[in-house]
């Protein structure tokens, strides 16, 4: 069977579109290839969303493909859904239940579509579980053959031609079996895919010789023991079809002897000899950190020019433009000018700027996993986060937060548990972004002249011990069923990552950030510019206050008394920090402003502001400015990061643990601000 | 022994999983069965192994390694047993010579 075509081409100039073919689920094991094949298979047209009241994400795609040999000219159009890896549908995590959840849904509504189960070719008997369990929910099925090309040495079925092997499984399975290689630029396999699913939507058969009838779904059992019998019975058969396939497989006398003869077992594949360095007892943890090395670097020093670029031309060109526009209808200086450029522009600026550091980050982590790395990241980084009961991998967000903790919450995406996804996203607002650096520096240099690195530096690691510490109160209250657990994965092949299947789930994952936290970002940066427009003292134009008239620098004086016991109360640092809320980039500007001085290029000197900042954190302090300037410091550390985080944050987990996040951010960083204030200014 | 002490290169069976019902459960879905012979392939940083079984890989940790019986077995039984995953009995060397 040819298997390298995408369906016989369609009679020119009569092709039709049908309505939606059904619902098509990809189901398989973790890095097993259903991405590649989702992206081969829908390009362009997909896009990733939340699975129904969860926080577990999917992508969903729409699967067109050209007529089948039976109506060449019919285009058939299908929604895709990659569910997410799983070895069984007896779930242990969110992101298990959804596709159990999912398969259950479809095997319970006749007709409404096909699940495709991908096997992995070089571990066949671990797969053929996962079809068991899926069959057996009634579901109608469809197998798809990855992994072909990676040659494992010691497989059973390791050097078995891929249409061989396929056709041995078909016959013994009853079901479609078609080889896919999607990995090439022309994929192979998906032409014959799409008619297989045809096929089996028309005629749902089940898969031959099940050993429990499809009455007894597994995932309506919920007792151990029981699980433990029937999934004995489904080893029992498992092994049984692994035999008869490499027994036909070796049946051919002058073919390859898949089975009985395979090669020495002792014989290191690629990728053992690759691990043999990757995970050496040395030589893996300085591996591994010199990755974690390279992301940050990626989403600072890398995307930092191309911020740089945006933010120039939305502020400058297009700023320029929307003025010009404006002038030519008569409406140029106007409160509708401030609001379109220094509130909607700005704001879709800000969301722009994020987009290098969210695809760089998207990017690199596709790398990562796309070439297998990821697997062996979170063993050798397991022992440092065992602690908190996290994934190793949850160490490698955690450090990027230290460069920006938006691309960070993006890698928390590669952990497979939901409840380790979000314990991950509430720690990451504690790591210290470079943009609250800028913070740091300013305060450092105009109060502690002498020894600004130390009192730097000393933000740093309150910030480790914030996340630390975060992380054991959080596992001892919220997420109590967060716990270490035993490790162990399947480390999968090396390969080299793919450009055309890693830009679409770069492009469908920034499309994601800016339809869900761009929107909020937008919608926030708006606010802020209606609150600083607005005037409630003094007689001014709408658009044209200054701070302290206007319902913001009312806000901010209202907020003031709180600060006091750590303090900072003053007006100037208050609405620092309400600026800060929305972006800590802009919290030195912001002081200058309020201060109406020059903003220092150089914030080490600060000059003026330094002057000025000195003269009033003294005087809100009682004399003491020094344990004021530290108090705030680690007020900036402690509390919410940023308004595109939290955007994020929401994105990602929802609006509840999101708040509950923020209120928990400020609370902490009030007691340890008041802390070192109070304990400070007595030294 | 236990796969914690077996040596790299060495050929096992494995005999017992001495985890939890459920991470028991968890590990024979994906493939760590008793009866599945295995190859330590590497020993990794904080006691970790990377043993092969029926073509996968599976990265243990030092403390599971540590709760995972094994018996070593000779390399002619490892021949015959190397696409065996869990729960069969060996086929014999015989047949491997075939």
């Amino acid at each position: 069977m040819s298997c390298h075509e995408t369906g016989p081409a369609p009679v020119r100039g009569t092709v039709a579109t049908a309505p939606s073919a059904g619902r098509v689920l990809l189901v398989g094991a973790p890095n097993v290839g259903k991405s590649t094949l989702f992206n081969a298979l829908t390009g362009a047209r997909q896009r990733t969303v939340n699975a129904p009241g969860t926080t577990v994400e999917l992508a969903t795609g729409t699967w067109q493909s050209a007529g089948t040999r039976i109506s060449p000219s019919t285009t058939r159009s299908r929604t895709l859904v990659d569910l997410p890896g799983t070895y069984s549908l007896l779930a242990r995590s969110a992101d298990e239940q959804v596709t159990a959840d999912a398969v259950s849904a479809l095997a319970s509504t006749p007709g409404s579509g096909v699940a495709v189960v991908v096997l992995d070719a070089s571990a066949l008997t671990r797969s053929l579980y996962l079809l068991v369990q899926v069959a057996r929910t009634g579901a109608p099925v469809v197998v798809g053959l990855t992994m072909l090309d990676v040659v494992v040495p010691d497989s059973p079925t390791g050097a078995a031609p891929p249409q061989v092997l396929a056709g041995a499984l078909a016959d013994i399975l009853g079901v479609p079996v078609v080889p896919l290689d999607c990995r090439d630029r022309t994929p192979r396999g998906l032409g014959a895919l799409g008619e297989a699913v045809d096929a089996v939507t028309a005629n749902p058969r089940p898969v031959r010789g099940l050993p429990l009838p499809s009455c007894c779904a597994e995932t309506d059992v919920t007792d151990l023991a029981t699980d433990l019998a029937q999934a004995e019975v489904t080893f029992t058969w498992v092994e049984r079809v692994a035999a008869e396939v490499a027994g036909r497989l070796a049946a051919p006398t002058d073919g390859p002897r898949v089975v009985d003869a395979p090669p020495a077992p002792a014989t290191a594949s690629l990728s053992d000899r690759v691990d043999g360095v990757l995970l050496h007892p040395w030589a893996g943890i300085p591996v591994f950190l010199a990755v974690v090395w390279l992301l940050f670097e990626l989403t600072t020093a890398f995307a930092a020019p191309l911020v740089d670029l945006i933010d120039r031309i939305v502020h400058g060109p297009v700023a320029a433009i929307v003025t010009w526009a404006l002038g030519r209808v008569g409406l140029d200086g106007g409160w509708l000018h401030g609001l379109l450029v220094d509130g909607l522009l700005a704001g879709v600026g800000t969301v722009l700027t994020f987009l290098p550091v969210m695809a760089v980050m998207f990017l690199a982590l596709g790398v990562l996993e796309d070439s297998g790395y990821l697997a062996r990241a979170a063993f050798v980084a397991d022992r440092a986060m065992r602690s908190l009961g996290l994934d190793g991998r949850a160490l490698l967000p955690l450090v990027v937060g230290f460069g920006c903790n938006l691309p960070a919450l993006a890698a928390t995406r590669t952990l497979p548990n939901a409840r380790h996804r979000l314990l991950t996203g509430l720690l990451i607002p504690l790591t210290s972004c470079s943009a609250r650096l800028t913070v740091y520096v300013l305060l450092a240099g105009a109060f502690f002249p002498g020894s600004a690195g130390t009192a730097i530096f000393l933000m740093y690691v309150t910030s480790v011990a914030l996340v630390l510490g975060g992380g054991l109160v959080l596992r001892r209250t919220a997420f109590r069923d967060v716990r270490p657990e035993p490790l162990v994965l399947v480390l999968p092949a090396y390969q080299r990552p793919r450009l055309r299947p890693l830009a679409l789930t770069v492009r469908a994952r920034v499309g994601a950030f800016v339809a869900g936290a761009g929107r909020i970002i937008v919608a926030t940066m708006l606010v802020v510019w209606v609150l600083m427009a607005i005037p409630v003292a003094g007689q001014h134009a709408v658009g044209a206050v200054p701070v302290a008239d206007s319902a913001y620098g009312r806000v901010a004086s209202t907020i003031t008394p709180v600060f006091s016991p750590a303090g900072f109360g003053n007006d100037h640092a208050t609405a620092a920090l309400i600026t800060g809320f929305v972006a800590k980039e802009v919290v030195v500007g912001s002081f200058a402003q309020s201060y109406a001085v020059a903003e220092p290029g150089d914030v080490a000197r600060a000059g003026s502001l330094g002057d000025r900042l000195r003269e009033s954190f003294a005087a809100s302090s009682g004399g003491h400015g020094a344990a004021a300037a530290a108090a705030f410091m680690v007020f900036v550390l402690a509390y919410t990061p940023c308004v595109a985080t939290l955007a994020e944050q929401r994105r990602l987990f929802g609006w509840r643990p999101t708040l509950s996040a923020v209120g928990a951010q400020l609370v902490t960083a009030w007691v340890l601000a008041v802390l070192v204030f109070q304990i400070g200014s007595r030294l | 022994m236990t796969l914690r002490d077996t040596p790299e290169g060495t050929h096992v069976r494995l005999t017992g999983l001495r985890l939890s019902d459920d991470v028991t459960f968890r590990l024979r879905e994906m493939g760590l069965r008793p009866g599945a012979v295995a190859r330590v392939v590497l020993h990794t940083a904080f006691g970790g192994r990377v043993v092969a079984v029926a073509g996968s890989r599976y990265a243990i940790d030092a403390q599971t390694a540590a709760l995972i019986d094994v018996d070593p077995i000779g390399s002619l039984d490892a021949r015959a047993d190397a696409g065996t995953s869990g729960d069969r009995p060996a086929r014999t060397s015989a047949v491997v010579a075939r």
